[in-house]
């Protein structure tokens, strides 16, 4: 298996990261690599085989409804870079 | 010319009722102050671990059983990768692959009587986002994190739908449902149920679907009717110019009643789903399915059959008395403290929602209770007081708190029933008119009857509207005569 460039291009896209060009070339190479290796599971059969969600067999425990959580603004707002009015900021987010 | 037909089907993201987030212990009780309710699980630090919230997959479950759905006894929270400050795990907790709701149907009436039944493809549990707000951050955004981690069931409908009122109904319907159920508040300004419309037309007879559009986030029946008749006349524009119809994401705004594209997908949205591995499998017995089952309410559907049989009502208000379980319930109070259903009937979908939308409340926190209500109507039919003094005390309850009875006996409001004192009045009303007393006299009989009610309101305003009318119209006939 290999990426193309365009799979590259929309992979970062995709992650929301930004390369040039010299950048994507450098990449390409070393991800391939990395693809290689994954590519050997696909000579595995794997009919029937059901999806392992879980390591283990167990199912979720249930927890009864109830609020049990603190207010956490006080020690958390201050972890973000910007705050203003109890709201973290970020750059304008509406959509392109 | 080419008749084109709409094909529609909406998702529709139902905010649970649970106290607490679907993975935390964090409060969802709405208007806290900004991030007070997102606790570390909700932010998704390094460290923690969700752990669900048995009431949530109870509601769906319930949901699901009120449609006639299979409940997958094995559901599987997956995640769903995306990239957006509201979401601060960068992916959304949800079902995918193996969701706890599949199939079931929901019945729907159209206005002119017409009934169809609309398929559900399935309704899975998620977590919801937060809330970004755009003003107020010098050209940044605000986020608040409150909502991050509450309940959601999605219903995703089949594209059943073939029209906007269609649409509509079943909007309603399934409104009706949640309600009714008590797993949705269904306060829509709150963002309690939210559609998401996917519309697109074809030529009438053709079996292929047509390109479509989704516009997202509608949250009220009104901007989605209006909404869905634009798009539709848009997309029938387009193609009737020679175009083709773009698969985008579109954005409704109901302020300006206008629709913008907001993305194009260029190809299927790629969201990396994978098995939450912090999430084992949930897993729930047919005991517990077979007790939800037997605790469901009665449905909106069967509710309303029983009102058009045992109260008589119309179909029309029956429908209106059972979109909203707690006006259904509040009307059956009134009906069964006065005894006439009818009555009941008028005074809750007349004067009582009137003056809860002017005050903008719901039934639940109505200043005048069922019982007073009752009281009222019982004294209207006694004949204590006349229908008009009955809006004045109906007033002063809602105004005051106080019961009816004391109102009417406190302002001295009881109908004159004494035929001696209501002659008197009739007296001075003909003394008061005697050119009036006089045409009457001299015109012809169906004539007459047109004068006649001048004669009526004059006496009632002198008596301040407590003269008992079946006993005016009675005196003032003989008198009449002359």
């Amino acid at each position: 298996m290999s990426l193309s460039q365009d799979d590259l291009i929309r992979l970062a896209k995709l992650s929301l990261l930004n390369f040039s060009e010299a950048e994507l070339n450098a990449l390409q190479p070393r991800l391939n690599q990395l693809t290689n290796v994954i590519a050997e599971l696909a000579s595995i059969d794997t009919q029937g085989a059901q999806p392992l969600i879980h390591p283990f067999d167990g199912t979720a425990p249930l927890r009864t409804d109830a609020v049990t959580e603190p207010d956490y603004r006080d020690q958390v707002l201050p972890l973000s870079a910007n705050t203003a009015d109890s709201h973290y900021v970020v750059p304008q987010v509406i959509e392109e | 010319m080419i008749e084109w037909e709409t094909v529609i089907g909406l998702e529709v993201h139902v905010q649970l009722t649970t106290a607490s987030k679907i993975f935390s212990g964090s409060s969802t009780a709405f208007g806290a102050e900004p991030n007070s309710q997102a606790s570390l699980i909700d932010l998704g630090l390094p460290g923690t671990l969700p752990s669900v919230n048995r009431a949530a997959i109870e509601q769906a479950i319930s949901f699901g059983l009120a449609i006639g759905a299979d409940i997958n006894q094995r559901s599987v929270f997956e995640r769903k990768h995306y990239f957006y400050p509201d979401s601060p795990k960068g992916y959304q907790t949800t079902q995918n692959d193996e969701p706890i709701v599949k199939g079931g149907a929901i019945e729907i009436e159209l206005e002119n009587g017409e009934r169809k039944t609309i398929r559900i493809h399935h309704a899975h549990l998620e977590e919801d986002a937060g809330k970004s707000s755009h003003e107020g951050f010098q050209g940044n955004s605000g986020i608040d994190l409150n909502r991050a981690g509450t309940p959601l069931i999605e219903v995703v409908s089949e594209p059943d739908m073939r029209s906007a009122e269609e649409a509509v109904a079943f909007a309603r319907a399934l409104y009706s449902i949640v309600t009714t159920l008590g797993v949705c508040d269904g306060k829509m300004a709150q963002g309690s149920l939210r559609f998401d419309v996917n519309v697109s037309v074809r030529p009438k007879g053709q079996e292929e679907f047509g390109t479509r559009t989704e516009t997202k986030n509608l949250n009220s029946f009104r901007f989605m009717e209006a909404c869905i008749k634009q798009e539709v006349a848009r997309q029938i524009d387009v193609l009737e110019d020679g175009g083709n119809v773009v698969q985008e994401t579109r954005l409704y705004n109901g302020d300006t009643h206008t629709a913008r594209s907001l993305r194009v997908k260029e190809d299927a949205d790629d969201y990396r789903y994978f098995p939450c591995p912090d999430i084992p499998p949930v897993v729930v017995s047919s005991e517990d399915i077979e007790a939800l089952k037997a605790a469901l309410p009665e449905l909106p559907e069967a509710r309303k059959a029983r009102f058009v049989s045992e109260y008589e009502l119309s179909n029309y208000d029956a429908t209106q008395l059972t979109t909203e379980r707690h006006t259904a319930d509040y009307f059956e109070a009134v009906a069964k403290h006065c005894g006439d259903a009818k009555l009941a009937a008028n005074w809750v979908l007349g004067d009582v929602a009137g003056m809860l939308n002017q005050q903008e409340l719901s039934i639940t926190d109505s200043p005048i209770s069922a019982e007073q209500l009752g009281e009222l109507i019982t004294r209207i039919k006694d004949g204590t007081i006349s229908g008009r003094i009955a809006k004045q005390v109906f007033d002063a309850v809602c105004e005051s708190g106080k019961s009816p009875d004391a109102i009417i006996e406190e302002q001295g409001l009881k109908q004159v029933s004494d035929s001696g004192a209501l002659e008197k009045i009739v007296d001075q009303v003909l003394a008061d008119n005697p050119e009036q007393v006089e045409a009457f006299r001299a015109a012809e009989e169906h004539r007459q009857k047109r004068m006649f009610g001048f004669f009526v309101g004059q006496t009632m305003r002198l008596s301040q509207g407590k003269a008992n009318p079946q006993q005016v119209n009675q005196i003032l006939q003989e008198k009449l005569k002359g």
